[in-house]
């Protein structure tokens, strides 16, 4: 659902709100803007506020009645997670990692949830003052949600419950923001890492100084499963944050402790790790000590390069034009000009290539990891429940925190809706040559009209507009996507980018086919 | 080059159309004296023709906006609603809720004419992986009047089937007459037409091993750039109307452009610092911009190649479709 503001609270209401345990340690700049964007779902018994599987961002705090989460496994059965009473939660998993969810949550009685969508939320837990909060967020998530987290991650799926309980607390939670770096190459391997939601990039350097990326991990995979080894082992790239990311790590000494060395555990954790070490060509050439020559070349891994220095690996689907069939016709930009009211166009074919005949156009790959989404701190990005980025133009200020944040510069800043638009809207009258000139506006007429239009503009939060981030919203609402449809040639098309430059030796792929397959039931359809 | 261009059912159609109209040929003989024959292939030649003007219609509808589908388009709302229903299914395929193919169409079928989504999304029910889901749902956008590029191959091979057709219309019977400028028209148009599809598959391979550094869009895009800051520099020197004669005549040249750039700098050489400095920033641009512009002109020259013949076809097909209403009504009226 769209965030919004809403109507004043009553005193009543403001104080049973702030004596809940959760919110009762906020500072006040955050209390204002939990009222303005708290919002009330009512549900009665049977009603289903989360589905497993779909995207959501908001997160629910139990005021009445009781949820219970579901999960149906990919062999059909479905499974009672846990019963949430009053004054627990959920929803905060999806709402920092940016994953579908793991659960379906259903009412089981006629109940009251206040809803603060995945905005407001996030505001609330990355706010340095508000540590408290953040602080029960974790005791929770590590109380309830841990352990079905970590089932979810290749290298722990051999452990039992009872033994996931016992390794939890010594897990650690860590953020990182882009550009961090998370581990040293060649340095002695201290902890296993599981990136929450975000993405890591690994990049060796080789004996020539020249510096090698060989892998990238994204949400719910692993690394660092070599300090699970035996012997002293050293990283053998150093792993970098790409985006703002989310980890949780377990010191080395912390599995022999809980499980003792020899144990049954143990020896399956270590199992898992070597699985998992071979299944990732990269890092298997490191462990083999291959020469660096030899580690070049490695088949495929260029094309892991091409995907994290070209940011692919954030996911999504690109807009794919084969310059082997693209005529340079322009009918692509023409429909999508024609497909908004503003007459902008969302594409631009001026993009990167991925070779001699793919070229990616400039348009929004709806990424899995959406940093814009991350940037905003309006409300006015959200995901729907397929993981469409969609954009609340009610809600945006035009901060453009967007437009810097976006790793592939595909959104575009136009002036706010009062202002002149960017190109003046003409009919098809005008647009007929040498006749059109007689159907046009004179210039002055034109000019007085969009200075009437331009009066002060707010967004739907009462903030001053200094202008609107815009970006392909895949024709939304129509039944085509314009410049995929009317292409004449059938150059253009939408492709994971994971596809154009699949490798098998990617690691990412097999851990994302995991998560779909947990999360879904089965590989992408 | 791209022969997904000519891979197409519809040349199954005009093979048998041309087949058709040949058969008409040996069959009668002059066909001028067989009526109902003459009219038939008449009828077939214009409905070919009309078929074939189909695509145009469809893509100047959509390039201006005024296709119906346009009218189709649904609040998201309600998109995201049938979304939630989707996987609210999904869940019910998973847990064998729903089994069967049947039962998971006529469920996707309920919720999307309940959401009244019908004609904007398309779900394809598929085979789901073994040890998960029996079926998978993927939802794709409803695509009601097809791709243009299955109109273009329309538009071709019904092209050349309705060139048959006008030939058999015509029989032995053309002449310098009306008939005899209709044919040629047709001709001319389907030539061009023909010519025209070869080259879009040719031409966009030629282009694109050509744009080495840059490509055509990147070059154009460049060269404004280098454009408007060489106006706001000009704009600049302005203050100085000597120094901005220089720099006019370094912009007039052609190739000479190094010597009058040499000879420009010369001459300023009295200037202050800065002032001179401007002027040589301004001739690097300059040059710069010359560079960009040769290689845009160079990819807008092979874009020209493989895009010209419409030049031809388009207006001979004006012509020939206004010839043939002409043509249709005086049968009719008189």
């Amino acid at each position: 659902m769209e965030p919004s503001p809403q109507p004043p609270p009553t005193a009543e209401e403001l104080e049973l709100l702030f004596q809940l345990e959760l919110f009762k340690d906020l500072p006040k700049k955050l209390r204002d803007v939990l009222v303005r964007f708290r919002r009330y779902t009512p549900g009665i018994a049977g009603t289903i506020f989360i589905r497993q599987g779909e995207y959501t961002e908001d997160f629910h705090y139990v005021l009445a009645g009781s949820v219970s989460a579901f999960r149906a496994n990919a062999d059909g059965k479905v499974e009672l997670l846990e019963s949430l009473g009053p004054h627990e939660w959920f929803g905060e998993v999806s709402a920092l990692s940016n994953q579908p969810s793991l659960a379906t949550l259903k009412a089981d009685v006629p109940c009251t949830l206040l809803t603060i969508d995945g905005s407001t939320f996030r505001v609330l837990y990355k706010d340095v003052t508000n540590a408290k909060f953040r602080e029960r967020i974790d005791k929770h998530y590590r109380e309830r949600a841990l352990i079905a987290h970590m089932r979810t991650i290749p290298l722990f799926r051999a452990l039992s419950d009872s033994d996931l309980a016992r390794i939890r607390p010594h897990v650690h939670f860590e953020t990182f923001a882009k550009g961090k770096v998370i581990a040293e190459q060649d340095a002695p391997v201290s902890r296993v890492y599981m990136v929450r939601s975000g993405a890591v990039g690994c990049t060796r350097r080789l004996r020539d100084g020249k510096q090698k990326i060989v892998g990238y991990h994204m949400n719910n995979s692993s690394f660092g499963e070599r300090a699970l080894e035996k012997e002293l082992a050293t990283w053998p790239g150093t792993y970098t944050a790409l985006a703002p990311t989310d980890v949780l790590s377990i010191e080395k000494d912390a599995f022999g402790l809980t499980f003792g060395s020899g144990s049954a555990a143990l020896n399956a954790l270590q199992q898992a790790a070597l699985e998992l070490l071979r299944a990732d060509q990269g890092q298997a050439a490191a462990v083999r000590g291959v020469e660096d020559a030899e580690l070049s070349r490695i088949a495929g891994d260029d094309r892991i390069e091409q995907m994290v220095r070209r940011q692919s690996v954030k996911g999504g689907e690109a807009l794919v034009i084969d310059l082997q069939r693209c005529v340079r016709c322009n009918m692509c930009v023409e429909t999508c000009v024609a497909v908004h009211e503003d007459r902008v166009p969302r594409l631009s074919k001026k993009g990167s290539r991925v070779s001699a005949e793919l070229n990616l156009a400039t348009s929004c790959y709806n990424c899995e990891i959406p940093e814009c989404m991350m940037a905003c701190g309006y409300g006015a990005i959200r995901r729907d429940v397929e993981g469409v980025i969609r954009f609340v133009y009610d809600n945006c200020v035009g901060c453009a925190s967007c437009v810097s944040a976006c790793p592939y510069g595909v959104i575009r800043y136009t002036p706010p809706p009062g202002a002149a638009p960017v190109v003046p809207k003409e009919s098809f009258l005008e647009q007929i040559p040498w006749v059109g000139q007689f159907f046009r506006k004179a210039a002055g007429a034109a000019a007085s009209e969009a200075e009437s239009k331009s009066a002060p503009v707010l967004s739907a939060r009462g903030e001053k507009v200094n202008g609107k981030s815009i970006k392909c919203d895949l024709c939304a609402g129509l039944p085509f996507e314009g410049c995929v449809y009317n292409c004449p040639t059938a150059a253009i098309s939408r492709q994971n980018p994971a596809a154009l430059f699949e490798s098998e030796s990617s690691r990412a792929r097999v851990v994302d086919g995991a998560i779909h397959d947990a999360v879904h039931g089965g590989p992408r359809g | 080059m791209n022969l997904s261009l000519f891979k197409s059912w519809y040349s199954v159609l005009a093979l048998l159309g041309i087949a058709a109209a040949i058969a008409c040929s040996l069959v009668a003989g002059d066909i001028a004296d067989v009526r109902w024959l003459r009219l038939a292939t008449g009828w077939l030649a214009g409905s070919s023709m009309a078929l074939a003007l189909g695509y145009v219609l469809r893509k100047y509808m959509h390039k201006y906006g005024y296709s119906p589908e346009f009218k189709l388009k649904v609040p998201i709302a309600q998109l995201e609603r049938a979304e939630m229903r989707l996987n609210e299914l999904r869940g019910k395929i998973l847990t064998r809720a729903v089994a069967s193919r049947a039962e998971i169409t006529a469920e996707i079928k309920r919720i999307l004419s309940e959401e009244r989504v019908q004609r904007v999304l398309a779900v394809d029910v598929k085979p789901g992986p073994s040890g998960g889901a029996a079926f998978v749902l993927e939802v794709n956008k409803a695509f009601l009047f097809g791709r243009a590029a299955k109109w273009l191959h329309l538009h071709l091979y019904i092209s050349i089937a309705f060139a048959a057709f006008v030939l058999a219309h015509g029989g032995r019977s053309l002449g310098l007459d009306f008939g005899g400028a209709l044919f040629a028209l047709s001709a001319l148009v389907v030539v061009t037409g023909v010519i025209g599809i070869a080259l879009w598959a040719l031409g966009p391979t030629w282009l694109t091993r050509r744009e080495r550094d840059l490509s055509i869009e990147e070059s154009f895009v460049l060269h404004q750039g280098f454009q408007g800051k060489l106006q706001e520099l000009r704009g600049t020197l302005a203050a100085e109307p000597e120094l901005a004669a220089l720099l006019d005549d370094v912009m007039r040249s052609g190739a000479d452009a190094p010597a009058r750039t040499k000879a420009a700098l010369q001459a300023a050489s009295q200037y202050p610092e800065e002032r001179r400095r401007m002027l040589e920033d301004a001739c690097v641009l300059f040059g710069q911009m010359r560079r960009v512009e040769r290689e845009f002109r160079a990819l807008w020259r092979i874009r020209l190649t493989f895009m010209a013949w419409r030049a031809v076809h388009i207006p001979a097909a004006v012509l020939l479709s206004a010839a043939v209403l002409v043509h249709v009504v005086s049968v009719l009226r008189y």
